[in-house]
């Protein structure tokens, strides 16, 4: 008797998935536990471990392609041979209505944006090269891709790597035959920036590789990019909150000077790298606990108070952005925090954070320090009811009493849903975390 | 006063005399050393005397089902064992006089005799009456080959046991023959023999026939033999070989479920393998390193441990193939010229089997994609749905391309069938291009064409075959 293998539901908001590859192949046997597939859902790349036994007769949604959760994807049969054809056919016209039951197989055309203008044929990618080429400032020594009359000669395989990359092709030196572009040029591609800062090892030393600024850089192709499934789920998630909340902000400057010394003090001592963020982790921590509602979550006809502190910490990744959860910090010393941020962070990157990691955090944390940013706001990531935006440090002249002296300050901006927080709560809340931050001794306790 | 040349090749098979013409087009004064007849084993004991034994036995099947082609032979044909192998070695003779007279026009000095390095730029020359000579050498290009490998339990007596060499030149045709290793020279001869009418069994200790090709076509052409006859044992090990008497051998095999097969027979193949001709060459006077197999370690263009000596083919190792040797001649001799070329892609190496359903393939083996954990697709056509191959009576077989995922590119060409060997050359230019599915599937093939399987199975990759 065959069975029937659905797209699975990998996280409470995933409404569909894209088959990233195909982990087993037609034929092979299946066991409990055997890993099917890879599935990429609105939050990262799920392996899907079978929960049915038997040999994989047929896989109905090749890789690349996506299907809402519970649509068919695959059948198994208990046989080897085992004729599946009229189970094949049932099954596909049963799972077809139960879908559209649901309402799940509707495409999302319905609620997409107008169909927008296709991109007009002569694209400025042609003109490119003749804006680019008169530039003799990066004209390099070897020679350009040899074009003849608007042809470039390039391998068809190193042209669709270099469109696939966003590679300029009619700008590549081509080691093949008469200079013509080949895979080996695309895989050896570093962006002229990049180029430029490494020494140059070639014999001809007039050449000079410079960087291609304002209207020598090339000029990127109009292109219509696909939305990944964590872009779309982000964009969805934003708007909701932004539509839905009305929300308010609290900023305020916190002297970071005895913090840096303690910071200094800790990994001079302990060899740890504990970084600003790690005790901005800390200090809210402290400040929810001494403010619980703050830590709440928002479902309509109740505010959930939560008991548990668990910090959702922004973290920018390929293709989005997405908010591991370091747990309990209030309970935790700073050497555990900033380890436990390191591997979420490196697990985050690397696509692999289990479910558990990223959801059901109480409060979220938007550190863009590194960047050099003097003021933000954050888009608070419901059912939380606040954000705190974690601004760069700068140096500060200010006056005490005739002296003029300098400090090291930093901006912090709570984002606050109105419903939950009131402002003078708001307010209470960034001075007792700035209290925190400032004296930082606290922390200790 | 000894005699000094710019380059000197030692060895003048397809690696070693095509060097030795191009660095004579390239200028240089260009002398050649071979002890045996010019052409190396290629002309004379390999490639072309064999596809002229094939050529006798595809003849005789021919004749044998003329009547399916609505032909009566007069008479029932019959096989002139003797007159085959004659043919033989006249092909080769008659090549060997060609590369004879290309080494004339090229004015190259061609020094007949057995060469040892005694310098990185001296090489000593015995003649067949022992009169040596020491010649000089800006540049030396080893090309010596390689030979058949021998093993202590088969011991050669070039009658009973024999190598292929010796095969091509035995004029009785041996009722029942065992040939050991299913590689190429293994599945040519037991293909040859079995056409002839001999009995042949085919023994491989690994689990396929042609150990190198892609699984699914070595299958194919295993179910192909038996049909044909041919006995093949695969996962079989040959336990013992004794000579009872001229002409009468027994083999003991412990086949793949440790069952014993005892077989009788008049002679026995050892095709097992090859082994780089490059002892007693001299390679220590001149510096020149070997790997732990005695293959002359080399570099992308070709050059040995040693400066200004290079080496080419066979000696040189990874696949022992004449069209190899040629292409790494030019490599070589570019560089010595000074305009360095690219280095072989040797995953860009064809290999042919020249039985029927003859076997062609270039780039990777499906097993190879998958132990690479690259993503790639099949397309697949059988010559039994191309028009051309019903129509000239050879339905056998199919055209495998193998391309990846995500650009499509040509990874790997796998063709079994009648003319497999010749429809292979635009997979190997499409290979060394670069090019993708696409490129393959819309290029126009004429019509009726066995090629057109080709373009089918690229469209096929993507389910798009018409005629499938």
């Amino acid at each position: 008797m065959p069975t029937t293998i659905l797209m699975p539901s990998l996280s409470p908001t995933m409404e569909e998935g894209v088959i990233a590859k195909w982990l087993a192949k037609e034929g092979d046997l299946i066991k409990q536990g055997t890993l099917l597939c890879s599935v990429e859902t609105d939050k990262t790349t799920v392996d899907y471990e079978s929960l049915d036994e038997g040999y994989l007769r047929q896989i109905l949604l090749p890789a690349g392609s996506a299907a809402k959760v519970n649509q068919l994807i695959a059948v198994l049969s208990e046989e080897k041979n085992e004729d599946i054809a009229e189970f094949l056919t049932k099954a596909k016209e049963k799972n077809a209505k139960q879908m559209e039951g649901k309402g799940g197989a509707k495409p999302a055309a319905a609620s997409a944006p107008a169909t927008p203008p296709p991109i007009p044929s002569a694209a400025p990618a042609a003109s490119a090269p003749a804006i680019a080429n008169p530039a003799p400032a990066y004209a390099a020594a070897a020679t350009a891709a040899p074009t003849n009359g608007g042809r470039v000669f390039a391998s068809p395989l190193a042209k669709k790597m270099a469109t696939d990359k966003g590679i300029a092709i009619e700008n590549l030196a081509g080691s093949g035959p008469s200079g013509r572009v080949i895979r080996r040029d695309i895989e050896n591609y570093v962006p002229a920036a990049a180029k430029a800062a490494a020494p140059s090892a070639g014999k001809e030393p007039q050449v000079v590789q410079r960087p291609l600024f304002g209207s020598l850089a090339p000029i990127a192709p109009t292109a219509d990019i696909p939305q990944s499934m964590m872009r779309k789920t982000i964009g969805k998630r934003l708007l909701e909150s932004t539509q839905n909340i009305p929300v308010f902000y609290v900023t305020m400057k916190v002297e970071v000077d005895a913090l840096n010394t303690l910071r200094n003090q800790l990994n001079r001592a302990s060899g740890y790298k504990i970084s600003v963020n790690d005790i901005v982790i800390k200090a809210t921590a402290f400040a929810l606990r001494q403010f619980p509602q703050v830590n709440s979550g928002y479902y309509g006809d109740f505010v959930r108070q939560n008991a548990n502190i668990d910090i959702s910490v922004a973290v920018s990744v390929d293709g989005g952005l997405i908010t591991p959860i370091v747990k309990s910090p209030d309970l935790k010393g700073l050497g555990l925090i900033s380890q436990e941020v390191k591997s979420l962070v490196g697990k985050a990157k690397a696509g692999k954070l289990a479910p558990e990691e990223y959801q059901g955090g109480t409060f979220t944390i938007s550190n863009m320090g590194m960047y050099g940013v003097d003021e933000f706001t954050s888009i608070i990531n419901p059912p939380q009811s606040a954000i705190l935006a974690v601004a760069g440090i700068q140096d500060e002249l200010y006056k005490e009493g005739d002296a003029i002296l300098s400090r090291q300050v930093m901006k912090i901006t709570l984002s606050a849903d109105h419903r939950v927080i009131d402002g003078a709560m708001a307010a209470h809340f960034v001075s007792g975390l700035k209290s925190l931050l400032e004296n930082p001794v606290w922390l200790m306790l | 006063m000894s005699a000094s040349y710019d380059f000197v090749v030692i060895g003048s098979g397809p690696g070693g005399y095509v060097a030795a013409i191009k660095a004579a087009q390239g200028g240089k004064k260009a002398a050649i050393i071979e002890k045996a007849d010019l052409g190396g084993v290629c002309l004379n004991w390999g490639c072309i005397p064999t596809k002229a034994l094939l050529k006798s036995a595809e003849v005789f099947q021919h004749l044998q089902h003329a009547e399916d082609y609505g032909i009566k032979p007069g008479s029932k044909p019959s096989v002139d064992y003797g007159k085959v192998i004659e043919r033989s070695r006249q092909v080769a003779k008659q090549n060997s006089q060609g590369v004879q007279f290309l080494m004339k026009k090229h004015k190259i000095e061609v020094i007949s005799g057995t060469a040892k390095l005694v310098s990185r730029t001296g090489i000593e020359v015995t003649a067949a009456d022992g009169a040596k000579q020491t010649i000089k050498a800006n540049n030396i290009l080893i090309a010596t080959g390689a030979s058949a490998r021998q093993f202590p339990q088969y011991p050669i007596d070039g009658k009973n046991l024999v190598t292929y060499r010796h095969l091509l030149d035995l004029r009785d045709q041996p009722a029942k023959m065992l040939v050991i290793g299913a590689g190429a020279i293994g599945v040519e001869f037991a293909y040859f023999l079995n056409s002839l009418g001999s009995e042949v069994h085919l023994v491989e200790m690994l689990p396929q026939i042609l150990p190198v090709e892609d699984e699914e076509i070595a299958k194919q052409l295993a179910a192909s033999f038996k049909k044909q006859g041919i006995h093949c044992y695969t996962s079989t090990q040959v336990q013992e070989v004794k000579v009872i008497q001229d002409g009468k051998v027994s083999a003991k095999l412990l086949d793949a479920d440790k069952k014993e097969i005892n077989l009788e027979v008049n002679r026995v193949l050892v095709a097992v393998g090859m082994v780089p001709n490059t002892k007693d060459i001299g390679l220590d006077a001149a510096g020149v390193k070997t790997d732990e197999r005695g293959f002359i370690t080399v570099d992308g263009h070709q050059r040995t441990s040693s400066p200004g000596i290079y080496a080419i083919g066979d000696c040189s190792g990874k696949q022992l193939l004449a069209h190899k040797a040629s292409a790494e001649a030019e490599v070589a001799v570019s560089d010595m010229l000074g305009h360095a070329m690219d280095a072989i892609d040797y995953g860009q190496v064809p290999g042919c089997t020249y039985c029927q359903p003859q076997v062609a393939s270039v780039g990777l083996t499906e097993k190879a994609c998958k132990e690479k954990k690259l993503a790639y697709k099949v397309g697949r056509f059988p010559f039994s749905a191309s028009g051309k191959a019903r129509a000239i009576g050879h339905t056998e077989g199919m055209v495998k391309l193998i391309i990846g995922e995500k650009y499509g590119e040509l990874l790997g060409a796998h063709i079994l069938g009648a003319e497999a060997t010749e429809m292979l050359a635009e997979l190997g230019l499409a290979l060394k291009l670069e090019a993708t599915w696409e490129e393959i599937a819309q290029t126009i093939h004429a019509h009726p064409t066995l090629s057109e399987a080709v373009m089918e199975a690229a469209w096929d990759t993507h389910g798009l075959s018409p005629h499938l």
